[in-house]
């Protein structure tokens, strides 16, 4: 199957301030995590490590619109990716979640890993946010395990897939 | 058994430098076609193109939304030669990624919307959409790097078909 569940967290009464998933498999080519989530504080963003790694070995720009104005910013040389607006802050309407997607190519591979990331929040209300985000980890391990760090609030709600390209096809030079 | 709904069609993993890779005889039983790359470049400074069916003609139309001078920017190309994507393409790798999305590709009624995701941490995300104004089905689809530059070995495309 191209695109396969691995694991899906809910997060239960009480919160949780870490979401890992540990001992990816290996034996499929993407990697894609999908949020719901709300938080318990107004921070609107969560942080991405890994395989437990927080050395300065993260990197990346986004573009951010708000509904009132747009704005571009980066961080270079990081300990996590800093995702934009994967957290619905907790001023927003109540019950509502925003909704990302994170796309990490060639997982498996011994070599730099690219990391996209999209994510809008859901509020009743002018006030939102919408990221589109590129991010690196220079790191060349295969990546085993993520984590997303936020105070993720009761019923957020984050999925882990793969996607496994097709055994045909051309190596070309 | 489920029917696969996200089906992998072809890839392309580069052994060596191309100006160009060309996905052909794209099976029409789906309704739609997602494109993921992990392009390298050997240069950057110049943009990707795009076309479909080998056509060069000036049917494209592009509208694309970036980050410039710390700024947000937007430009639009209208019948052009080619869906024009992106810019300085050396910082696309390693760690660029690029996602292109095709719906009702195999339809012969309409003309072919796309939706393009490009990013490195040196650009930054860049998002487009645009549309083939012609309502053959699409067959091919080619990407490539004008000015004489490359795709550089390492470079991975991969297709999917997604089922309706």
């Amino acid at each position: 199957m191209t695109m396969k569940l691995v694991s899906t967290v809910t997060v239960g009464v009480g919160g949780a301030s870490q979401i890992n998933f540990g001992s990816i498999p290996q034996d499929a080519t993407d990697l894609v995590v999908r949020v719901s989530g709300r938080g318990t504080t107004t921070a609107s963003t969560a942080t991405l490590t890994f395989n437990g790694v927080t050395t300065t070995t993260y990197s990346s720009k986004w573009v951010l619109g708000t509904g009132s104005g747009t704005s571009t910013s980066s961080e270079a040389a990081v300990a996590a990716i800093t995702c934009q607006k994967l957290v619905n802050p907790s001023s927003y309407t109540a019950s509502t979640f925003s909704s990302g997607n994170i796309l990490i190519l060639n997982y498996a591979g011994s070599t730099v890993k690219s990391v996209a990331i999209e994510a809008v929040g859901e509020n009743n209300a002018t006030a939102n946010g919408l990221a589109v985000q590129a991010g690196t980890w220079s790191g060349t391990a295969a990546i085993t395990g993520l984590a997303l760090t936020a105070a993720w609030a009761e019923g957020s709600t984050i999925s882990l897939y793969t996607i496994t390209k097709g055994t045909g096809g051309a190596t070309a030079a | 058994m489920a029917t696969q709904t996200y089906k992998p069609l072809a890839n392309i993993t580069l052994s060596g430098s191309t100006a160009s890779v060309t996905f052909s005889g794209i099976s029409q039983a789906y309704r739609d076609l997602v494109l993921v790359s992990n392009p390298v470049g050997d240069a950057g400074g110049y943009f990707m193109a795009c076309n479909v069916n080998g056509n060069y003609l000036g049917a494209y139309n592009t509208t694309r939304v970036y980050p410039s001078g710390g700024t947000v920017a937007s430009v639009a190309y209208a019948a052009d030669s080619y869906f024009r994507l992106g810019f300085s393409f050396v910082d696309y790798g390693p760690g660029g990624h690029m996602q292109l999305s095709f719906m009702d590709y195999s339809a012969t009624d309409k003309s072919k919307p796309m939706l393009w995701r490009v990013g490195s941490t040196g650009v930054g995300p860049e998002t487009a959409a645009g549309y083939w104004a012609n309502t053959a089905a699409i067959t091919s689809i080619t990407l490539s790097i004008g000015g004489g530059y490359n795709f550089t070995a390492g470079s991975t495309f991969a297709l999917y078909g997604v089922a309706a």
